[in-house]
């Protein structure tokens, strides 16, 4: 008798490969397993949905009425947001997209100055001579790359270079800032590529890890029949050709 | 016009500076008391209605696959009904958990606990979501040929960065050179956070120019199609 466990292993390897057959081309498998996701992810959201609606507004409305009363509000507000299939009263929706921009809004205006701009540079005001001679060389590395990035972002009027005689002290500052931040930036964007390609690296092991490894003979006779269903497929589709 | 725009925009306005009011300013304790109570209320109400949102894009895929399964011919109906029946049956379960969490509390199942809920979730959403997270890997792959051919001196240090940070990232970097790991790590703390440091400026100012243009109506995108 097979388990739910095992037909889950089954399925889950099976989804896999379906899934990867799209790296050699698109076929019916990997099709079958995109569909399948997006409809299981989609009921996954509402599910979700639901769930969160439950817990903050219907149990505290069942529980506590004479409180939570101002819950009836947002979930009215939330009904008109399926007025945007009605032609006619598609705005009525605004009302809620609005509440909840606003919201958003004045959440990241709460935080966004002091987390994203003060704290930003007062991490940047750094002494920059030292006794210890590694610190003074990882500040002055700090702040020079700090101002040669916001000198390439953000100070964008850039001093002309005259046309005869030796350009200005400004643009020479300038032009070094500006060199610094774009290599600065450079060696920012590799860590931020490698860790990325170690991240998704790092998924493709967990897959086997977490879904094939518990039931391994289940899920890699799975993933070779469904590799060999793939291949099956693609030749007769050739053929057919 | 005012229902349709004038209002949604004042409500946005309004409720933009009574959360600020409520997070910055404080007359005493009993009226900061209130001002938290309502600041939580607000932040629970964009809970509820994202909720919605939520829900709304679900019914806008099943209304996209029903439609095709209309119009979309032979090739793509069958698909469709994979994505309908498929959507189907997680809310179906979701909403059977969440009818048992009223109607017998004692089993103690939620929507995210109830048995085939979670089947579907660990054996069918789970494998899928991380082989498509994961797929992209290949693409990855071709891009970094690109990235990483050596063109010029810019080039070479993103390429010599990558190269420092994946090998300080595994075991077997530690194995060619056990300096890997700590220059990884000093790129990471010092150029790296230099680099990111102008970029989370801009970005910070960004959000705070545009928080100020919805404030005074100058930002109407979130308004969706004009009359």
């Amino acid at each position: 008798m097979i388990s739910w466990e095992v037909l889950g292993a089954w399925l889950g390897a099976a989804l896999v490969v379906w899934i990867y057959s799209f790296v050699y081309r698109d076929n019916v498998f990997y099709k079958f397993a995109e569909h399948l996701f997006v409809g299981v992810a989609a009921g996954y959201s509402i599910s979700l949905a639901l769930d969160s609606l439950n817990r903050v507004a219907i149990k505290p409305l069942s529980t506590n009425p004479a409180v939570s009363w101002h819950y009836v509000i947002a979930i009215i507000l939330g009904l008109l947001m399926f007025m945007k299939y009605s032609k006619k009263y598609y705005w009525l929706a605004r009302y809620g997209v609005g509440v909840n921009i606003a919201v958003g809004t004045a959440l990241a205006l709460r935080t966004t100055p002091m987390a994203n701009i003060v704290r930003q540079i007062t991490a940047t005001i750094l002494p920059l001579w030292t006794p210890d001679p590694v610190t003074t060389l990882n500040n002055w590395l700090l702040v020079l790359i700090t101002l040669g990035g916001l000198t390439y972002f953000l100070f964008t009027i850039f001093p002309k270079k005259p046309e005869a005689g030796k350009p200005s002290l400004p643009y020479y500052v300038y032009r070094v800032l500006y060199t610094i931040g774009i290599y600065g930036m450079m060696v920012g964007f590799g860590a931020l590529f490698a860790n990325t390609i170690m991240t998704r690296v790092g998924f493709l092991i967990s897959i086997y890890l977490q879904y094939l490894q518990p039931n391994a003979w289940a899920s890699i006779t799975a993933a070779l029949l469904a590799a060999i269903a793939i291949i099956a497929g693609i030749v007769m589709g050739r053929s057919r050709k | 016009m005012v229902v349709r725009r004038v209002l949604p925009q004042f409500i946005v306005s309004l409720v933009i500076i009574l959360m600020l009011i409520f997070y910055f300013f404080y007359i005493n304790d009993d009226v900061a008391k209130t001002f938290s109570a309502d600041d939580k209320a607000l932040s629970d109400w964009a809970v509820i209605i994202s909720s919605f949102a939520l829900i709304v894009g679900g019914v806008d895929i099943f209304r996209f696959h029903l439609t095709q399964l209309r119009r979309g011919g032979l090739k793509q109906a069958p698909f469709s009904v994979v994505t309908l029946i498929a959507e189907l049956t997680m809310v179906v379960f979701g909403a059977y958990g969440l009818a048992l969490s009223y109607l017998n509390p004692a089993l103690g199942i939620t929507i995210t606990t109830q048995p085939q809920f979670r089947w579907l979730y660990t054996y069918v959403y789970a494998p899928s979501d991380s082989a498509m997270y994961s797929i992209l890997v290949f693409y990855i792959a071709s891009a970094s040929y690109r990235a990483f051919r050596v063109r010029n001196p810019m080039a070479l240090l993103l390429l010599i960065v990558a190269i420092i940070v994946m090998l300080g990232n595994t075991s077997l970097g530690a194995l060619i050179w056990p300096g890997f790991l700590p220059l990884r790590d000093w790129i990471m703390t010092i150029p790296n956070t230099a680099a990111f440091r102008p970029i989370t400026i801009g970005a910070g100012l960004g959000v705070i120019i545009l928080g100020l243009r919805m404030l005074v109506w100058r930002e109407v995108s979130w308004m969706g199609r004009r009359e």
